[in-house]
């Protein structure tokens, strides 16, 4: 099992116009990893009798779990309206094997609540540890439409962690929100869509222009940004020349050439 | 010299109660090399990747689109990977990141073509949807369009469901 790019969430079950698709952050990150040649594990909750689709360069470590996370997405233009049908189990970081702690990057994407918490640094010693935070920055009511809310993590919570994504929409453009984030964490990026990233690289703001890309399908853009941002950064890239590169990816995976 | 890689995807989804069908049937397992790079000419690698869907019943591709490359490297696909021979000769290649040792799956001569198939699922056992990847691979000097229509492939490789790379 690889323990150069562990990311830790929901793979998700996605109900579509057509069917059902494969979703979660983990998807889009690994076969994009896998397209440029990086191994992957991925630890999720999930139903026992899913079978999931993924590169042969991804290990799935699946927890127990009474449902796979499955939502719904409706796009119109660039806006997207999103139900959450079933959510799967929380996730205890006290019952993470320690074989975990030699991963060298480690990524966490919650979605819909399997990760409650970030976990304390010493858990992941030798690792770079990014978040992509867009299940902390919502919630979902009784018929499971999902809101925006407000994530207040402390400044201690966001020491723990090296590298942070948001996306504008999960803050709902609030720059100064992410902006106060980046006073306790060394990497911030919110990414902006067709208007490139906003990246702080300790609390020093800069922008990062967009590829110019035809849109064929826009899910997993971000995902595939974070992805390439964390993987360059741990390979030794500055934060800048990683954050391009992470534009470039989201414009193919975007225009359907991520393949 | 040239290579040309053609991945066709197809989608397709087994409704709840129905039988899975062993492929998706009557969708194209070749296609022109089309559009043409603007200036014509190219040397190192062309990717052409199509891919079909449900949405319009199969009747033209999703997504299509034409990539240039200079080097083999980036032609990396779900552990499948390409590389030259000094012969000369083009090897397709199993290859996870992380190993040194790669299982050969097939080796082209200059002009030859070869097609790679498997298919992959997600979903439940008895609704799930599947994905058909179709590779026609060829290792030849200058890039013609209707390469992968002429004649049946040289190599012809169908990996099973549960042997996808």
């Amino acid at each position: 099992m690889s323990l150069k790019y562990l990311l830790i969430g929901a793979l998700t079950r996605d109900r579509t116009a057509t069917g059902w698709q494969q979703g979660g952050t983990g998807t889009f990150a690994a076969r994009a990893l896998a397209a440029w040649g990086v191994a992957t594990t991925i630890i999720t909750p999930a139903h026992a009798k899913l079978i999931f689709d993924l590169p042969s360069t991804s290990t799935l470590v699946r927890l127990p779990s009474r449902a796979t996370a499955t939502f719904e997405n409706r796009y119109q233009g660039d806006a997207r309206t999103q139900w959450l049908h079933a959510a799967p189990t929380q996730l205890d970081w006290a019952n993470l094997a320690p074989y975990w702690q030699q991963a060298s990057l480690v990524h966490l994407a919650p979605l819909a609540q399997e990760l409650t918490t970030i976990p304390p640094r010493k858990l992941f010693p030798q690792a770079l540890i990014g978040l992509t935070a867009q299940g902390w920055l919502r919630h979902w009511d009784s018929s499971g439409r999902i809101q925006p809310k407000r994530w207040q993590p402390t400044p201690t919570e966001l020491a723990q962690i090296d590298a942070l994504v948001v996306s504008d929409e999960d803050v709902a453009g609030d720059v100064q929100l992410v902006a106060d984030w980046a006073q306790h964490c060394g990497l911030v990026a919110m990414t902006q869509g067709s208007r490139g990233a906003t990246i702080w690289v300790n609390a020093e703001v800069q922008h990062v222009a967009a590829y110019p890309a035809q849109v064929s399908d826009p899910t997993g853009a971000g995902d595939v940004w974070a992805a390439a941002w964390f993987w360059r950064i741990q390979q030794g890239s500055s934060a800048l020349q990683a954050a391009d590169w992470a534009c470039q990816q989201a414009a193919l995976q975007i225009s359907g050439q991520l393949i | 010299m040239l290579v040309v890689v053609q991945l066709i995807k197809t989608r397709w989804t087994v409704p709840l109660g129905q039988r899975p069908p062993q492929l998706c049937q009557g969708t194209p397992e070749r296609l022109s090399v089309m559009p043409l790079p603007p200036n014509g000419f190219v040397q190192g690698a062309v990717l052409h990747h199509a891919e079909f869907d449900e949405t319009n019943a199969y009747t033209r591709p999703t997504r299509a689109n034409l990539r240039t490359y200079s080097d083999l490297r980036h032609l990396y696909h779900n552990g499948l990977g390409l590389r030259l021979n000094t012969i000369p000769q083009l090897e397709v290649l199993l290859r996870l990141p992380e190993q040194t040792i790669s299982t050969s799956l097939m080796q082209l001569a200059i002009g030859e073509w070869g097609q790679l198939s498997y298919k992959t699922r997600f979903g439940l056992e008895r609704e799930a949807t599947y994905t058909k990847y179709v590779f026609n691979i060829t290792y030849r000097a200058y890039l013609d369009p209707f390469v992968f229509m002429r004649g049946s492939p040289q190599h012809t490789i169908h990996l099973p469901l549960e042997q996808t790379p």
